[in-house]
């Protein structure tokens, strides 16, 4: 180490009082506690009172503040980013915009694309009156001939959106069933 | 030489030719350290966003999958993971005040509390593999289970296991601080491995903050 021939080192580091961990570690203690509560113990306590269901959506945003909360917390005061210098602030800043980015324009896809072009083409005719198909392709079972997107499986240039890697890959085994007499009246 | 710390406790520390003080040293370090922090964020952004979309899209088979999760041994490492964090944080204050002996119980606390969250997990995939809950193709689940759950799993069974990397290389590196911290190489105005451990230990601890309430506690 000695053979640097830099000066020996000084650095005066900025000791952190003690009520300041035991805090934190407490808050850490105290909001996971009450995020396991949220989530398995109060659905139950507000229906017993009120009747109302507490939907999934609500549960996430909950957990998820609960979650920012206890992150701010580890980053602020273990990361001592509270009392850093500003350019380590701004660099981690950065980032989370960064992953904002990576997050707004995956959804911005994800979220928006069209179900109808489902429907154009080759559609069974008991398909037709499920209104709610391509969304939910699991709990539709698929017919002969069709992926369960219900898009015709012998189109193997063109997979539908949901089938990413083309309809070679399509299972027939898997997923089909007999059509029903309906189905095959209506061909 | 005369040397501004205890010789007979610690290794005095000369500041790199490359820097012109201990400080700068220290700074430049630790932004290095949050760069390679933010190459982490993104790895698990990925991860992240696959569970968004999927989960916009298959709202059910989140919840089902949800519910085969046993969310008391999540609940149980969340605690020893921030138990570790708290006592890894404390251990950074111990060198700062030239304690080697409370610092080095502490590091080594950390250790044995990423090792038990290291056993709980063990646990919690063997029960799965019994079940033969396993990722993509290889889901060969039995019980009530929705059609594309397997989707579900293959984003539990990376972002887990991913994590469960971290840790072991946290541990690791604990383990090389702790021993450094043995010889007497850190005291109060040389620390900055242990600082930057720290920092990478506490990521781990975030991560995991978020992977408990999406995985075992959506429903």
């Amino acid at each position: 180490m000695s053979d640097h021939h830099g000066p020996e080192s000084d650095h005066h580091p900025h000791v952190l009082p003690m009520t300041m961990y035991i805090a934190v570690g407490t808050a850490l203690f105290v909001l996971t506690a009450l995020t396991v509560w949220t989530a398995k113990f109060m659905p139950e306590m507000i229906f017993h009172f009120t009747k109302m269901q507490v939907t999934p959506t609500i549960a996430i945003i909950i957990a998820l503040i609960i979650a920012f909360t206890k992150a701010a917390l580890v980053c602020g005061f273990f990361m001592h980013l509270h009392y850093d210098k500003p350019l380590n602030r701004a660099t981690f800043l950065s980032g989370i915009f960064f992953l904002s980015l990576f997050f707004l324009f995956t959804l911005a896809d994800t979220l928006t694309r069209d179900d109808k072009v489902y429907l154009r083409e080759g559609m069974p005719e008991s398909f037709k009156t499920l209104t709610e198909i391509p969304h939910k392709p699991h709990m539709v079972k698929a017919m002969a001939g069709y992926c369960h997107h219900g898009v015709k499986t012998d189109d193997k240039v063109h997979p539908c959106h949901y089938c990413t890697t083309g309809h070679e890959d399509f299972k027939e085994s898997d997923t089909t069933v007999e059509a029903t007499p309906e189905a095959k009246a209506a061909e | 030489m005369s040397s501004k710390v205890d010789t007979n406790k610690f290794i005095p520390r000369f500041v790199s030719h490359h820097f012109s003080n201990a400080d700068q040293e220290f700074e430049s370090c630790k932004l290095g350290m949050w760069l390679f922090l933010l190459t982490e964020f993104m790895l698990f952004g990925g991860i992240f966003v696959a569970y968004v979309v999927f989960r916009t899209w298959y709202p059910e088979t989140f919840e089902s999958g949800a519910e085969k999760l046993d969310w008391k041994m999540g609940a149980v490492n969340t605690v020893i993971l921030i138990t570790s964090s708290v006592t890894m944080a404390v251990a950074i204050r111990e060198v700062q005040l030239n304690r080697k002996g409370r610092a080095l119980a502490l590091l080594l606390f950390t250790v044995l509390c990423g090792m038990g969250f290291l056993v709980v997990k063990y646990f919690e995939y063997n029960h799965k593999f019994e079940l033969g809950i396993f990722p993509g193709d290889f889901f060969s689940f039995m019980g009530d289970h929705m059609s594309n759950e397997h989707l579900y799993f293959s984003i539990y069974f990376m972002a887990t296991a991913t994590h469960v990397l971290h840790v072991i290389l946290g541990l690791l590196a604990i383990l090389w601080v702790s021993w450094r911290t043995a010889k007497g190489e850190f005291y109060e105005a040389y620390y900055t491995p242990v600082e930057m451990v720290g920092l990478y230990w506490h990521l781990v601890d975030l991560i995991w903050i978020f992977l408990f309430p999406l995985l075992y506690l959506t429903k």
